[in-house]
């Protein structure tokens, strides 16, 4: 992580990150979702699963999808907002149509839906500390009035609870002018934005006709995070068998003491 | 402070009040403003001073203890729409520290910022860390902020303020090259990390210190931008600065607004909802 990402998530409770992946990486990727989307629902690799736009597990689909929980660019921010102890806990893929984003995904964040006591952020000895956060990898460009991601910088260390109504008093009938405290975050494909769960979002109404969202949600955790899934595989088991042995540690459930073996490794390929 | 008000400036470190003052408190302090720029540098009463010391009226530049000159402007100092986030932040203890006025017009002859476009700045990064944001008690605690009060509109693309929401509370050091320095070496490059705040008159836009903010070059030709800077603090941090011949013109409610007190101290002013200045 560098002094200038620690910055920028620090004050906002997210990173942009542009350009992340190559154009091979990207095109492998965009094929691996073109192909995810055109497979009917009941031809889907077992332990994957669709609805509302989404895959269920869908970064299993493919290799070039899979590899992206531990891509180079952001493997050192994942290392370090855990500090050292990750866990890859869910893996989404969303491949948006027509019918989706035609209302407002309502703001919230995991403060509010799971309880203050439960999320952490916090800086310590220079680096900082987050127990819950995603990294969004983008297939396609978002634009400016698109549409799409809306999230509320800073309110990753809010102290007070938000107002009902602040920023969309009338969610039915939302106004095109966006509150200033907002951002709508516009990737482009290959970028890829690391945001804690933490920080309040949303969904603005999609705009476009002609061109959807497709991105990649990896959620990730502290090791020893303990979830209504307590220390059991994050994934069903023939998710876990087909995901390489890298993936699979990443996955697992540690000690707050165990340093996994991939941890120790700056960049990793996939066996 | 409201709620809403309270989570706002929480989560980003600043507020923007909307149409705090119209009708015909605005315009009173926009003439008294325009009187007082323009007025003969023989003529200004004793204590009210400049930056630079030679600023010929009308130019643009600091005018010192503007909010003194007129009536109109010193009531901005509690005026209603504020007055209740100054007595939050200092906990009930406020002390207003200056009240400058501000005339800030094209100038083709800025030069480029360097490294730093816009020439971001905030409290910390000047007065080693001895600045506090905290919250206790359900209450925000900011013992350094300002409140700005416009006296002309901002359009977007005009220039003027801009801050980077959330930076008063940041942990680490601002890097160098956080913003990229545009085609004039004045501006940075667009990017979602500033937001340029675009008052209109009669807007109060308040700040932590802690907050990083800086200035984008004014781009109208024939407009300019005329506001106060309110500078606040609690009452025992410091003492006051404002001059003899100053502190004379002003009301009761003000003089004992500036002046220092222990931090058991309860001022008469503050046990006001709503100050009216008398004489």
């Amino acid at each position: 992580m560098t002094p200038k990402q620690r910055y920028l998530f620090d004050l906002t409770g997210y990173l942009h990150l542009k350009n992340v992946l190559s154009e091979e990486e990207l095109r492998n990727a965009q094929d691996a979702v073109e192909r995810c989307a055109q497979t009917p629902p009941d031809e889907l690799p077992p332990g994957i699963s669709y609805g509302g736009g989404g895959f269920s597990n869908g970064f299993s689909f493919d290799k070039s999808l899979e590899a992206l929980a531990l891509h180079p660019k952001t493997w050192g921010i994942v290392k370090e907002l855990t500090s050292n102890r990750p866990r890859f806990n869910r893996g989404s893929l969303v491949a948006k149509g027509p019918e989706h984003d035609q209302v407002i995904g309502k703001l919230h964040c995991a403060r509010e839906d799971c309880g203050w006591q439960t999320r952490r952020y916090v800086v310590k000895n220079g680096h900082i500390h987050n127990n819950d956060f995603a990294i969004f990898f983008y297939f396609t460009d978002v634009y400016p009035g698109d549409g799409g991601l809306v999230v509320l910088p800073g309110s990753h260390k809010a102290n007070f609870e938000r107002p009902e109504g602040i920023f969309f008093p009338d969610p039915e009938n939302p106004s095109d002018e966006l509150h200033p405290a907002l951002v709508n975050v516009t990737a482009r494909a290959g970028d890829a934005i690391v945001m804690s769960e933490l920080l309040t979002h949303g969904v603005l109404i999609w705009k476009p006709k002609e061109r959807y969202r497709r991105f990649l949600i990896l959620r990730y955790k502290t090791q020893f995070f303990q979830d209504d899934r307590g220390n059991r595989d994050p994934f069903p088991s023939e998710v876990m068998e087909r995901l390489s042995p890298e993936t699979r540690e990443l996955a697992q459930h540690g000690h707050y003491t165990h340093t996994k073996d991939i941890v120790k490794q700056e960049h990793i390929q996939l066996t | 402070m409201t709620p809403e008000q309270r989570y706002l400036f929480d989560v980003t470190g600043y507020l923007h009040i909307k149409s705090a003052v119209t009708g015909d408190a605005l315009k009173a302090a926009q003439e008294a403003v325009d009187k007082y720029i323009h007025m003969p540098l023989d003529e200004r009463p004793e204590g009210f001073t400049t930056r630079p010391r030679d600023l010929e009226p009308g130019k643009g530049g600091r005018y010192e203890h503007g909010f003194a000159f007129d009536r109109s402007l010193e009531a901005m100092t509690v005026h209603p729409a504020i007055w209740s986030l100054i007595k939050e932040f200092t906990f009930e203890m406020p002390r207003f520290v200056s009240g400058t006025l501000t005339l800030e017009q094209h100038n083709p002859d800025r030069q480029p910022m360097g490294t730093n476009p816009a020439g971001l700045h905030c409290a910390r990064e000047g007065r080693h860390w001895l600045t506090r944001y905290e919250v206790k008690n359900s209450q925000i605690y900011c013992n350094d902020f300002v409140a700005f009060f416009y006296l002309t509109d901002v359009q977007p693309g005009d220039g003027g303020l801009i801050v980077i929401p959330g930076s008063h509370k940041g942990q680490f050091e601002r890097p160098e090259d956080l913003l990229t320095p545009g085609p004039d070496g004045i501006d940075p490059e667009p990017d979602d990390v500033f937001t340029n705040i675009t008052p209109k008159a009669g807007d109060f836009v308040v700040i932590s210190e802690l907050l990083t903010h800086g200035v984008l070059q004014w781009r109208p030709k024939d407009r300019d931008r005329r506001f106060l800077i309110l500078r606040y603090r609690p009452q025992f941090e410091g003492r006051s600065g404002i001059p003899e011949p100053i502190f004379e013109r002003l009301s009761p409610e003000v003089q004992e607004l500036t002046k220092t007190a222990s931090y058991g101290h309860i001022k008469e002013v503050v046990k006001q909802d709503v100050v009216q200045l008398t004489t």
